[in-house]
């Protein structure tokens, strides 16, 4: 109960410090590829406050680091809408060059970092000035997963075209090695402290672990679910929690969510979920997980402790991610 | 002596990194075809563009040419250097004398555009030439990927019983199961048309008539060229048009005496590839041949597109360009190949066949459906619904 209590007086102020105009809520923000528009849900009853227009294909999001802004690419209009987390509504425009696809911001919030799937190219943005500091060109064929290393010296980027995942010294800006992985790398994520990349593989139904140190593959797990033929397994994207020591893996078409344990990669469940899974991201203290069904147009909410989907809520046409403020 | 005939075209790319081509090992492919080849003059040529002068031969050389700028991309990882030479001969004799003669020998692999004709005769040359791998890009005959079967020929182009299956489990699923056919004059129309007869008897649809059609104005014919007489009576409700010509089909939509869905030739076609896809990195693959090339991807594109990135699959994983153990791997249940149309692709092993999803399209329309449709089940490969199955094969790889 005290511990309670802390947490929410903690939570008050830093909400109080962000914001003087608006009371403090946690929100769900999912963006819609179709419908071009975000749905933002009250994280607390799971009932959508509003709706906000995008313009074309909004996909992947990130907040900024004092939590104030989250960044949206809007891929068909080649920019990033800036959305303003105590009006919740979009301020500004950030141009990013063609078709941007997904991105990730530095851990000390200077520079973003995204993948222009139709160009082959990665580009560095200053959130300052707002302006484009280089476009590295050659990054693969279709490059799409952009993560920063938890120390923000690099950053890895998967290539859907080449099968492989690039590594980037964004400051430099210049590549500076590539790793060969599973077919089809979609997304990637850093676990175990930055010591691991994990990169899931859409079209072998794998993911691929690597060592982010010697930049070999420690580990490759292969994704099973009783009752779907493998090659309807396409793993996407990734949610980790380091409190529950698990990465829990979209299986795009298998409709169901892998959970695996980081210290002996274990696939300890699958949980059944909404038509073509992608998205994902966790609640507060990681009580909840929360992923977007691509084909059945709504959100799966999973509860953590049990393990299993408690409930769906429909979203707009084709949801694509899934952020959580808190 | 035939050297004259061949018209030499070598296509260059700018390697894009600091790896010097000197480090790299060289992976040399061709592609061949015929000048006057009737399939690009005429057969499925809209007339409106065989009389025009504006009018370019859509030729699948196109798509290797990206497939081989896409190579350049991962050359850090597969330490090679993909060339390709696009090797054109004026007819069919200098055609077949380029297999006879030393210069194949400079290949590790050939793309062939050439029709059934062609490849029937030189497959004693692919049965020769084991260290060389051959790929039919064009030619969707039945009867290559049931009568040839050579470790070192494989077929990425669909074959005509992959399309008429996933035409025949389309009209299953819509409950359109009474259909009229009506075949052209030629003999490759009466290969589609039978091809489709297997795939009705497979999937359970009625064929209630089959029709012989005549593209001509001939008032004496008019049982043969007037659709008045071709589609009368309402015992149908959908048309099969087997017509590789293609002019006649043309007309068949919408002017059927009785309400029903066209197929086959016109209508509801049935494509290995469509510029309207818009899934799995459909749109990015199209924007770079666009970019490319300045016109549509088309499915001979694809399939040659195709046909190069197994090679380079191949070598990124085996970490050699040894053909012998290139083809073991593309054989293998190893390979998964992204053809950006949403499932991960491979060889049936019993024909090499690429196993692939179709698009059944239109001319101007979104992608209508993609075949295997859902309720199609294969215990290995819902893939495998589509096409000649093993039971249909005789011979055995390797005699």
């Amino acid at each position: 109960m005290i511990k309670n209590k802390i947490f929410v007086l903690i939570t008050l102020t830093f909400c109080i410090d962000i914001s003087l105009k608006t009371l403090c809520a946690d929100y769900i923000f999912v963006s819609n590829e179709n419908s071009d528009t975000i749905t933002i849900l009250d994280e607390n009853n799971k009932k959508i406050i509003k709706s906000i227009n995008t313009g074309g294909r909004p996909r992947d999001m990130k907040f900024s680091k004092d939590k104030t802004k989250l960044y949206i690419v809007v891929s068909e209009e080649d920019h990033i809408a800036i959305l303003d987390l105590n009006k919740l509504e979009i301020t500004g425009y950030i141009d990013t060059g063609d078709d941007p696809e997904i991105f990730d911001i530095s851990p000390n919030g200077k520079i973003l970092a995204v993948s222009n799937e139709d160009d082959n190219k990665l580009t560095i943005i200053d959130l300052n000035t707002k302006k484009i500091l280089k476009s590295i060109k050659n990054v693969g064929v279709e490059p799409e997963g952009v993560n920063f290393s938890p120390d923000g010296k690099l950053v890895f980027v998967t290539s859907e075209g080449t099968n492989s995942v690039i590594i980037i010294d964004p400051w430099k800006q210049e590549i500076i090695n590539e790793v060969l992985v599973g077919n089809r790398p979609r997304r990637g994520i850093f676990v175990n402290d930055g010591s691991e990349y994990w990169v899931s593989n859409e079209l072998n139904g794998s993911v691929t672990i690597i060592n982010v140190q010697k930049l070999n593959i420690i580990k490759t797990i292969f994704f099973t679910v009783k009752g779907i033929k493998n090659h309807d397994i396409t793993p996407v994207d990734f949610a980790y929690s380091k409190i529950l020591n698990r990465v829990f893996v979209t299986l795009g078409s298998a409709n169901h969510v892998a959970v695996v344990n980081t210290k002996n990669y274990d696939i300890e469940k699958n949980i059944l979920v909404g038509s073509r899974v992608w998205g994902a991201d966790l609640t507060k203290n990681d009580k909840e997980l929360i992923v977007t069904n691509g084909n059945s147009d709504d959100i799966s909410i999973i509860d953590l402790k049990k393990l299993v989907a408690i409930s769906s809520i429909p979203v707009g046409r084709t949801p694509h991610t899934v952020r959580v403020l808190k | 002596m035939y050297l004259k005939n061949i018209s030499l075209i070598l296509i260059f790319f700018i390697l894009p990194f600091a790896i010097q081509s000197n480090d790299l090992k060289e992976y040399k492919i061709a592609l061949v075809d015929i000048v006057k080849d009737i399939r690009y003059s005429n057969w499925g040529v809209h007339p409106v563009d065989i009389r025009s002068k504006y009018n370019n031969e859509k030729r699948p050389i196109a798509g290797a040419k990206l497939a081989v700028k896409d190579s350049k991309k991962i050359q850090r990882l597969t330490k090679t250097n993909f060339t390709l030479d696009y090797l054109r001969f004026d007819d069919q004799k200098a055609f077949l004398a380029f297999f006879k003669s030393e210069k194949l020998n400079d290949y590790k692999s050939i793309l062939l555009d050439s029709s059934k004709n062609e490849i029937n005769i030189l497959k004693e040359v692919f049965k020769n030439k084991p260290e060389l791998i051959f790929f039919n890009i064009t030619e969707p005959n039945n009867n290559l990927r049931k009568k040839i079967c050579l470790e070192n020929f494989y077929h990425t182009y669909p074959s005509s019983k992959m399309l008429t299956d996933s035409v025949s489990q389309y009209l299953i699923k819509k409950k359109w199961t009474k259909v009229l056919m009506l075949t052209g004059p030629l003999d490759d129309d009466k290969i589609f048309s039978n091809s489709f007869k297997k795939s009705s008897m497979k999937f359970g649809l009625k064929i209630i008539k089959e029709n012989f059609f005549l593209n001509s104005k001939n008032p004496r014919v008019r049982d043969k060229n007037s659709l008045a007489f071709l589609t009368k009576g309402k015992k149908y409700n959908a048309v099969f048009v087997s017509d590789i010509d293609g002019e006649f089909a043309l007309s068949i939509p919408n002017a059927t005496m009785s309400p029903a869905i066209v197929t086959g030739s016109s209508g509801l076609v049935a494509r290995t590839w469509h510029w309207s896809y818009l899934r799995h990195g459909a749109p990015q693959l199209n924007g770079r041949f666009e970019r490319l090339n300045n016109r549509r991807m088309e499915s001979k594109d694809w399939s040659a597109w195709i046909a190069i990135k197994t090679l380079v699959e191949a070598v990124l994983r085996v970490q050699s360009i040894n053909n012998s153990e290139i083809n073991k791997f593309i054989s293998s249940k190893k390979l998964n190949l992204d053809g950006s149309k949403g499932v991960s692709l491979s060889y049936k092993k019993w024909s090499n066949q690429l196993r692939q999803p179709i698009l059944l399209t239109t001319s101007n329309n979104w992608v209508t459906i993609k075949a295997p449709l859902e309720d199609f089940q294969n215990n290995y490969n819902n893939l495998d619904t589509l096409g000649i199955s093993a039971k249909d094969i005789t011979c055995n790889k390797g005699e």
